[in-house]
């Protein structure tokens, strides 16, 4: 499993780096989708195979597609981006970085103390759902967020018709 | 795999990570074998089914009997075929492409349960995995319109991404329904299932619904006529494999042929009984049973060929039912006029989809209520 955690590693990390630093928009876009697959694989190798999966169909299948649809409709391989503006972001981003890596350290060490072996963990997908509709864990925060999204939704929508009202009325 | 692992490991006498690699051998292996000699088939049996709807005879001579080898021929020719990379495309991402829109359906094949026993992961995702791999192969399609730096792939590409935003919804949609009948997403647990409880489209008035939306979006996701849009040969030439040749050309359309046996597999297990025969006649391909036998210990002979027939009457059982689809999809090819890219929205959001979400509210109804047209 080390191996193929590794392997899963290098192609974020390596998908990641070309993201950010090639010149050519739709590269960068095929680049994270090889940075999404290498964390959804991150995931796998980790014991959370629900997430994996749901990494893949949302961020990989619905994001990705969306984003090379509107960048191929919009622009031309000729459309280059100045990495180098972004690059003063780099210190905020670092420190942010590893912020979030000292928390998740904080996560692993908790976890580790519960003894929960990644390679042996149980299938996750009934865990979550129970944890999702247990009033006491998740059903709260999962029932704002289904609310959040449904607003988001009729947003959506709203904003999407009032734009093409003007030809689209008859 | 488990068991496969255990007995190369047996055989050889080796320990660790070659019987484990060896195993993966021969999985990919036989898969890939699997797929070239189904695709080879299914090209044969499209033109055959082609002709014989146009009141035509189809290939006739290479081979002898009703031009059987003429994929043989086919492939063959294809194998020597030049390779050609345009100037002006992306030679990089035009070289992987073929390879990412295979490993797509390919990573497929690996959760479909032919038989008890012959599976190579019973992953306890399996239609979700199938469901959420499938995106993959859907960024290789538009990895290769693009790279290919040509008008024609490049709409194709994009009337690709267009239409994976509008059936994907839809069909996912339309599974959540014997997923909850089932409870689980283990695709051999709908072989169990519909042994004991009899096939899930009659299981409520809600499952026939659900199994044509499934089927319909499940022919854009196989980018079968009507939804051929990005290949769409009377106005993109042949959309985003335009600018291919050769092997490179030939995986796009192993890939679609595969496609075509993953989505009909789907239908088949999930809606209509999997390994089983209707009633259960002979309890063939229950899986239940099997793995009982198993747990119970060393079986007689006779039991022993009892099982081992009824494992692999499930795998026929599954063949036909899969080519019975496989056959729908090659019917309606020559049946129905190619959509037009806003009527494929149309279709996927405000037909398919609403009426996948009421599949679901009802079934989930008719769960709680123990209603039904079965016994649960």
């Amino acid at each position: 499993m080390d191996f193929m955690f590794l392997v899963f590693a290098a192609l974020a990390v390596i998908g990641g780096l070309v993201m950010a630093f090639h010149h050519s928009i739709v590269h960068s876009a095929f680049a994270l989708v090889g940075a999404l697959f290498g964390i959804a694989g991150l995931y796998w190798t980790l014991g959370a195979d629900f997430l994996g999966a749901l990494q893949l169909l949302l961020y990989v299948g619905g994001v990705t597609v969306l984003l090379l649809f509107g960048v191929m409709l919009t622009t031309r391989d000729s459309a280059r981006i100045s990495t180098f503006r972004y690059m003063l972001m780099a210190p905020v981003v670092g420190m942010l970085a590893y912020f979030m890596l000292n928390t998740l350290r904080g996560v692993y060490a908790v976890v580790s103390e519960l003894g929960v072996d990644a390679a042996e963990a149980a299938p996750t997908t009934e865990r979550i759902g129970e944890a999702f509709l247990d009033p006491d864990v998740f059903l709260l925060p999962f029932e704002v967020a289904a609310v959040l999204l449904l607003l988001v939704l009729i947003g959506a929508v709203t904003v999407a018709r009032r734009g093409s009202s003007d030809e689209g009325a008859a | 795999m488990n068991a496969l692992v255990a007995f190369l490991s047996d055989l050889t006498g080796l320990e660790g990570v070659l019987p484990l690699s060896m195993a993966y051998a021969v999985c990919i292996g036989s898969l890939l074998g699997f797929i070239t000699v189904y695709a080879m088939f299914a090209i044969w049996m499209e033109r055959k089914v082609a002709a014989h709807m146009q009141v035509r005879y189809g290939p006739m001579e290479t081979g002898g009997w009703h031009g059987w080898a003429q994929s043989v021929a086919d492939a063959l020719k294809l194998l020597f075929k030049e390779d050609i990379f345009p100037s002006q495309a992306n030679k990089f991402l035009f070289a992987i492409a073929p390879a990412v829109v295979f490993c797509g359906v390919f990573a497929g094949f690996i959760v479909i349960p032919f038989a008890a026993g012959i599976q190579i992961a019973s992953l306890n995702l399996g239609v979700f995995f199938l469901i959420s791999i499938a995106a993959v192969e859907v960024i290789g399609v538009i990895m290769a319109g693009w790279a290919s730096n040509s008008k024609y792939s490049l709409f194709g590409a994009v009337r690709e991404a267009a239409q994976v935003v509008s059936y994907e919804l839809p069909s996912a949609t339309a599974l959540i329904g014997p997923i909850l009948i089932v409870g689980s997403f283990q695709l051999g647990d709908f072989n169990t299932y519909q042994a004991n409880h009899g096939w899930l489209i009659l299981h409520n008035p809600f499952m026939p619904v659900a199994a044509l939306c499934f089927f319909i979006s499940s022919l854009a996701g196989c980018k079968r006529a009507p939804f051929d849009l990005p290949e769409a040969e009377s106005e993109l030439v042949s959309g985003f494999h335009t600018e291919y040749s050769g092997m490179r050309f030939s995986f796009f359309f192993l890939e679609e042929y595969a496609s075509m046996f993953v989505a009909s597999v789907l239908m088949a297990t999930l809606f209509f009984g999997g390994t089983t025969l209707p009633f259960n006649i002979g309890d063939i391909g229950n899986w239940a049973t099997y793995a009982e036998r198993a747990a119970a210990g060393e079986p007689s002979v006779i039991s022993g060929i009892g099982d081992f027939l009824r494992t692999h009457l499930g795998i026929v059982v599954l063949l036909l039912k899969t080519f019975f689809f496989i056959f729908i999809q090659m019917w309606l090819r020559w049946t129905l006029p190619r959509l037009r890219v806003d009527q494929v929205m149309a279709l996927g959001y405000k037909y398919l989809l609403p009426w996948g979400l009421v599949t679901v509210i009802g079934t989930a109804c008719f769960e709680a209520f123990g209603w039904g047209w079965l016994p649960h």
